[in-house]
């Protein structure tokens, strides 16, 4: 990092969130002191650590990537061949690929583990990733089969009775999950226990979604954010976080898909804005901050839970035994 | 977290919807209080409403860019798929960061994340899905 520079940048940050505060944008903020600049969120120690929460909190997803195609893959067959035992015809469906085609950062990972770049124009210069994006709607092949009597399909899968357990969600939502029928059956195949246990066990546990929720509204993380944001300003760049940073890769792959930006331009793009992004977390504290409030918040998370979260994982276990002697 | 159980009659699933390239559907909803919402197998539905009322908007492909009358009005889902992929909505064309995803076989009466989607995508699912 190029000190001198830097502190420049800094003084400005600072500045900027006292000026904030006092127009009121940041609440109770206020004129606290502002956030240190540091690089510690680039130490491999740290960004070990955090890795080692986000797969902890997305388990065993983010460790195993190709146990979501594969689950996913035994569930249609045990459903289907359940259906088929009822006397339905289930539909035609071809197992699922695995595919790393990753076309953006997922979010925990934008804001905990910040790379060289975004991937977008390493996605982009892989041929089949273009040309699914250029593939018009109407010609792409329906991911699902459709069965032949739809009705009599849905009534085996979920049940005569379509039994299911409703969990509450943040922001005053229910999720409600199929535990009848043919979809229960293969739950209970899958994981070693009833569906419905599975189902509590599966919403009881934390997960990394709400645990960004968590940080994200912790009061240093958007003290940092706003000095983040008025350092990106200062680089030419409007973002009020790292989330709004998915607005330009939106346009980069748009133009790409319209033929108006070429892959190359997106790399340049890519790599000025990730330039920026970098100095910017190293200056307004950011990168830091999120990286060890994100600790603090999981590792609470997963030790107030710590029961469910061992019975949830026995449960995938039992899936992980299964996928091994199917 | 706390949780209800219910046991509900299957709606007859009828759906009121003029097919407009071969794996889409748009329409009205039949009833809108139904305890399970309408939606048929192989596609995943999003509605203007919550609580799976008014204008749907139904899709068994994966969507670049969603028509305007969904784009950024969806407040309630099903996911009907028959594969076991769960359905990723997106805040930007392209595919391009998720708003929300949700797991074969549920529904979502209130998204938290709503009036956001501009496209969606079948893949399988993580822990971060409904």
């Amino acid at each position: 990092m190029e000190g001198g520079g830097l502190r420049v940048l800094l003084t400005k940050a600072r500045t900027a969130v006292c000026a904030a505060a006092v127009l009121g944008v940041l609440g109770s903020a206020g004129c606290s002191p502002a956030p240190e600049p540091s690089e510690r969120y680039l130490d491999p120690d740290l960004r070990s650590e955090v890795l080692a929460r986000v797969q902890a909190l997305n388990f065993p997803f983010d460790s195993d990537p190709a146990y979501a195609v594969r689950i996913a893959n035994l569930q249609t067959r045990l459903i289907n061949e359940c259906v088929s035992r009822h006397g339905v015809v289930p539909p035609r469906t071809q197992e699922l690929p695995y595919t790393t085609e990753v076309l953006t950062p997922s979010e925990p990972r934008l804001w905990l583990l910040p790379e060289e770049d975004y991937g977008v124009a390493s996605a982009l210069s892989d041929p089949e990733v273009l040309a699914a994006l250029l593939r018009a709607p109407s010609a792409d092949v329906p991911p699902d089969g459709m069965p032949p009597d739809p009705e009599a399909y849905d009534r085996a899968v979920y049940g005569p009775d379509d039994e299911r357990i409703s969990f509450p969600i943040p922001g005053g939502g229910t999720a409600s999950v199929p535990v009848g029928g043919c979809f229960g059956e293969a739950t209970e195949a899958m994981y070693g226990v009833p569906a419905a246990d599975y189902e509590r066990a599966y919403y009881a546990i934390p997960n990394i979604r709400d645990v960004m929720t968590d940080v994200l509204a912790d009061e240093r993380v958007r003290r940092s954010v706003g000095a983040w944001a008025s350092c990106m300003g200062e680089q030419g760049v409007r973002a009020s976080g790292p989330a709004d940073l998915y607005e330009a890769m939106s346009r980069w792959v748009e133009g790409v898909v319209e033929g108006s930006v070429r892959v190359a331009h997106v790399e340049e793009l890519e790599h000025e804005l990730a330039r920026h992004d970098r100095a910017c977390r190293t200056e307004s504290g950011l990168g830091t901050e999120v990286a060890e409030v994100f600790l603090e918040s999981a590792r609470a998370a997963l030790e107030g839970s710590e029961g469910v979260v061992l019975e949830y994982r026995a449960m995938i276990e039992h899936a992980q035994s299964v996928l091994g002697s199917a | 977290m706390s949780m209800t159980t219910s046991t509900s009659a299957r709606v007859r699933r009828v759906l009121v919807a003029a097919v407009l390239v071969p794996g889409l559907l748009f329409g009205s909803a039949v009833s809108a209080s139904a305890a399970t919402p309408s939606c048929s197998s192989g596609y995943a539905c999003w509605w203007v409403n919550t609580g799976y009322s008014g204008t749907y908007y139904g899709s068994a492909l994966n969507q670049l860019t969603w028509p305007s009358g969904i784009e950024n009005k969806d407040k309630s889902v099903f996911n009907n798929g028959t594969s076991g992929n769960a359905v990723f909505t997106y805040r930007y064309a392209q595919n391009i960061e998720v708003m929300y995803c949700v797991r074969k076989g549920v529904s979502v009466n209130s998204i938290s994340k709503s009036n956001m989607g501009s496209s969606h995508k079948w893949k399988a699912a993580d822990s971060g899905c409904y």
